[in-house]
């Protein structure tokens, strides 16, 4: 207990009797300080003992005449009308323990009552732009019976209260967090109490994702963020398009992925190249576009030599016999393109003064040539992303399996490492396949949302819907920039650069085609179709 | 689509009480704030909330960020780490999704764990289970708030143990910022590379420090006191925190920690209180001696929170009297004199 004014005063009494000299503020302090309180009282009780044992030793079996042993007049009442402030307190009937164990605040401080919170509602979050409408509850639960009355500033926000239906709905025109004052009141009880709500109204993801320019003045700071491509044949269209991810975009770095289409009018042949520049090289880009040059420039040289083309050609028309040869032949080669991409790179290297893997990049190829309705393919798979040949009659080949790493997301790419591997042929396949509608090459910035594992690659049903998606756009006036158009398909949590380079057959040839799917003999008939 | 979950492990024992408690539920909510405003987080990122005191509870599970609504923080008596673990090892049992053949599961996740004092039971067992099978599955990152903790215990289950200590105004703003700015960066490295090796980087050193080597141990740094309204028997929570006492030197001002208690505050609690401590646990004492000031009521304004009933908890008295203690339900009687000092049971902290 803080010590009272009035004993406060009487202390002062005594205090400036005792130390007349002293500092008047200190003696005021002083007498109030709880510590000089307590010893002030004790010395009171003692003398006081003393004195009535005196005074009523001094007498024979009177009582002593009740004085106040205070010094001052005027007496409290609780305290002077107890004559003998030693005796035992009265007890109840019922035990009351007399407990001394307080400890009071010091004097002057004021008793610590803290500010209750106010009460607290709470609203589900919402999202810009999307519908909403959500009952408002009271956070505490405890609180039984209360009706919101009134909520402050929804306006604002686009929305509106309906107190029968304690409901908030609208559509909110802006995004934050909202700690909105409202007004309620309990049941059975008059007048209104405030309280507050906390609304969350989450941004529209899409407007999150900014779109920087990346910095021209660095070096191989020309790639564009996009690119797309589209050849038209007699008997089929080849076409590729490239885009960079949103996640390169929000931070102003460049496209890493690359392609290169051609096709060879002299023999016949169709080049597709696509390849995905690693994420954490700093001149992938580069290492891209390097390794898609070097290797559709290669087979362009290849393949356009005749008397490569016509080994080539009677492979084809033997097929039966030939297709280990065939087989041999792209195993050799491709392994000499892989070799040329590697040698390119490390020149570059040199120039720049860089790390290899600073130019870290995948590699997917496939060559193409038609023969008597068949299709004969011969194809290189470093890296993810996917190769496939496909039929709209439930033909699916993927031409081999994405390389993965220790945790997903790692994958191999093409180094010198990588062509001493024993399992470097496994990456080339070959083959003659019938009803093969279409062949697609894609970069892993396309192929997760879509197909998510390596078993889902072999769905058809999943293949079914992408050719489901990219058909329309195959069907366009330009094939190159309506796919790049669907290359900005929305996927959370998909960000990376995608490209996708898709040989398909034109209408008259598609058209009236009734295939077994059964292998078809071809016989050799000559050189030269 | 690949989720990131983070899971935050918070610490709301008794020592928690006040500015602490506050300012992680602060931190809950700026951390949640920032995150809705990056892409790759509000893409990617589920959160979950777990709390501990004298038991362990989940108070908000795993759930994208865009419907994430910060929970309201308990407090309790105790600081029952092994329980925690427990909960938190099963919370990721039910809720994680694992790469299978057929789909793409969660990415490796990130675990916060906050504490501010010493476990009050045994973590032994717990701690066993998390490294030999759970270390490997998730990123732990152990943050003490002040130097209190246990760490050698703390850097068995991780090496990421950091210590932050507020000692200037804009140090916690700054700490937020790392913990949102780690995960942002998580979630985009997820997103962009495919890679989830966490990067402990960028710790601001003027803030936090890594904890190589375990410190020695000290003594706790606070006292808190439970006690009960005698008019509303609406409980409260009075915290003393260690004084420091200057040390004469003519150069320098040097401050030491004293064998005394300051008064910091009294709190209003509500009954939840006691849903989260663990009442099994043997109380210690302590002599009020050693506690400097007494607070008055936070409910009902009384003149001092500090008065024990024969019971031997706490109730909040005006002036001398006869009142009911709201604990034991009999009557007690003070004396007008304040007597000397006594010894009264303490919280577990």
């Amino acid at each position: 207990m803080a010590v009272s004014a009035s004993w406060a005063k009487k202390h002062f009494a005594l205090l400036k009797l005792l130390y007349p000299g002293a500092d008047e503020q200190q003696l005021r302090c002083f007498a109030e300080n709880e510590q000089a309180h307590r010893i002030i009282r004790k010395f009171y009780r003692n003398l006081y003992q003393e004195w009535k044992r005196q005074t009523h030793a001094g007498k024979d079996g009177a009582e002593p005449e009740t004085i106040n042993y205070l010094p001052s007049s005027d007496p409290e009442p609780t305290r002077a009308a107890t004559p003998d402030p030693t005796a035992q307190p009265l007890q109840h009937p019922t035990t009351v323990p007399m407990m001394s164990n307080v400890k009071t605040p010091v004097p002057g401080q004021k008793p610590t009552l803290v500010v209750k919170e106010s009460v607290i509602f709470n609203l589900p979050n919402g999202h810009k732009g999307k519908e909403y409408a959500e009952v408002v509850v009271a956070n505490d639960a405890s609180l039984k019976n209360v009706r919101v009355v009134s909520i402050k500033d929804l306006e604002d926000i686009g929305l509106s209260f309906d107190p029968e239906s304690q409901r908030v709905s609208g559509v909110p025109n802006t995004d934050g967090d909202f700690r909105l004052k409202l007004q309620f009141k309990r049941q059975g009880a008059e007048g209104r109490q405030s309280g507050e709500c906390w609304l969350i109204i989450n941004p529209n993801v899409a407007s999150l994702w900014k779109n920087i320019e990346p910095d021209r003045e660095l070096v191989y700071g020309e790639k564009t963020n996009t690119d797309c491509t589209t050849l038209r044949l007699p008997e089929q269209n080849l076409t590729a398009a490239s885009c960079r991810g949103r996640s390169h975009a929000h931070v102003g770095s460049f496209r890493d992925d690359d392609y290169y289409i051609e096709h060879l009018d002299a023999t016949g042949w169709s080049i597709l190249v696509v390849a995905d520049g690693a994420g954490s090289a700093n001149y992938s880009r580069e290492g891209s576009r390097l390794a898609v040059t070097t290797a559709g420039l290669y087979f362009a040289e290849l393949l356009t030599d005749k008397a490569e083309a016509d080994d080539v050609d009677r492979m084809i028309q033997n097929w039966e016999q030939k297709k280990q040869d065939f087989g041999r032949f792209f195993n050799e080669h491709y392994q000499q393109a892989a070799v040329r991409c590697v040698e390119a790179i490390e020149g570059e290297c040199q120039k720049k003064n860089a790390p290899y893997r600073e130019y870290s990049t995948t590699l997917l190829m496939a060559l193409v040539k038609k023969h008597a309705g068949l299709t004969y393919l011969a194809t290189f798979w470093m890296g993810d992303g996917a190769i496939a040949a496909y039929g709209s009659n439930g033909v699916l080949k993927l031409m081999g399996t994405p390389d993965s790493g220790e945790y997903a997301g790692q994958t191999r790419f093409l180094d010198r490492a990588a062509l001493k591997d024993p399992k470097f042929f496994s990456r080339i396949r070959v083959g003659g396949f019938d009803d093969v509608t279409h062949v697609l090459l894609m970069t892993d910035g396309v192929s997760d949302p879509r197909f998510d594992t390596e078993a889902g690659l072999a769905k058809i049903e999943r293949w079914d819907a992408l050719m489901n998606d990219i058909q329309p756009c195959l069907e366009k006036e330009d094939p190159g920039q309506a796919l790049l158009q669907w290359l900005s398909f929305p996927s959370p949590g998909h960000h990376d650069d995608r490209t996708i380079a898709v040989l398909w057959e034109t209408e008259n040839t598609a058209a009236g085609k009734k295939r077994e799917t059964a292998m078809v003999q071809v016989e050799t008939t000559g050189v030269n179709e | 689509m690949r989720r990131l979950p983070v899971y935050f492990v918070l610490d709301c024992s008794e020592s928690m009480v006040g500015e602490k408690l506050r300012q992680m539920q602060e931190a809950l909510h700026m951390i949640v704030q920032s995150l809705r405003t990056d892409p790759h987080a509000l893409e990617t990122v589920y959160l979950s909330v777990l709390a501990f005191a004298g038991t362990a509870r989940v108070v908000a599970p795993l759930i994208e960020i865009a419907s994430f609504y910060p929970p309201h923080l308990p407090l309790g008596s105790g600081t029952h780490l092994g329980e925690a673990l427990g909960l938190l090892i099963r919370e990721m049992d039910r809720s994680l999704i694992r790469t299978t053949a057929e789909a793409k599961g969660d990415w490796k996740p990130i675990v916060y764990l906050f504490t501010d004092g010493c476990p009050t039971d045994d973590p032994r067992p717990e701690v066993e289970r998390w490294k030999q099978k759970y270390a490997g599955k998730a990123t732990l990152i152990i943050i003490t708030l002040g130097t209190y903790a246990d760490f050698e215990t703390l850097r068995e289950l991780t090496e990421n143990v950091i210590v932050f200590e507020e000692k200037r105004e804009g140090d916690f703003t700054k700490f937020i910022s790392w913990v949102t700015a780690s995960v942002a960066a998580q979630s985009k490295s997820v997103g962009e590379m495919g890679n989830d090796r966490f990067d402990l980087a960028n710790l601001d050193e003027s803030v936090m420090k890594l904890v190589k080597e375990p410190p020695p141990k000290v003594d706790d740094n606070c006292v808190v006191l439970v006690g009960r309204c005698t008019k509303t028997r609406k409980p409260y929570i009075i915290k003393y925190e260690r004084g420091t006492m200057p040390l004469p030197s003519k150069d320098f001002h040097f401050e030491v920690p004293s064998n005394t208690y300051q008064l910091s505050g009294c709190y209003p609690l509500d009954e939840e209180y006691f849903d989260w401590s663990d009442e099994r646990v043997i109380e210690q004492t302590v002599h009020t001696s050693a506690l400097q000031g007494a607070p008055g009521c936070p409910h009902c304004g009384n003149n001092s929170a500090f008065a024990m009933c024969g019971c031997g908890k706490l109730l909040c008295v005006n002036g001398p009297g006869t009142v009911t203690c709201p604990w034991c339900r009999t009557q007690v009687r003070f004396a007008d004199d304040s007597g000397g000092d006594f010894d009264v049971a303490r919280g577990q902290g």
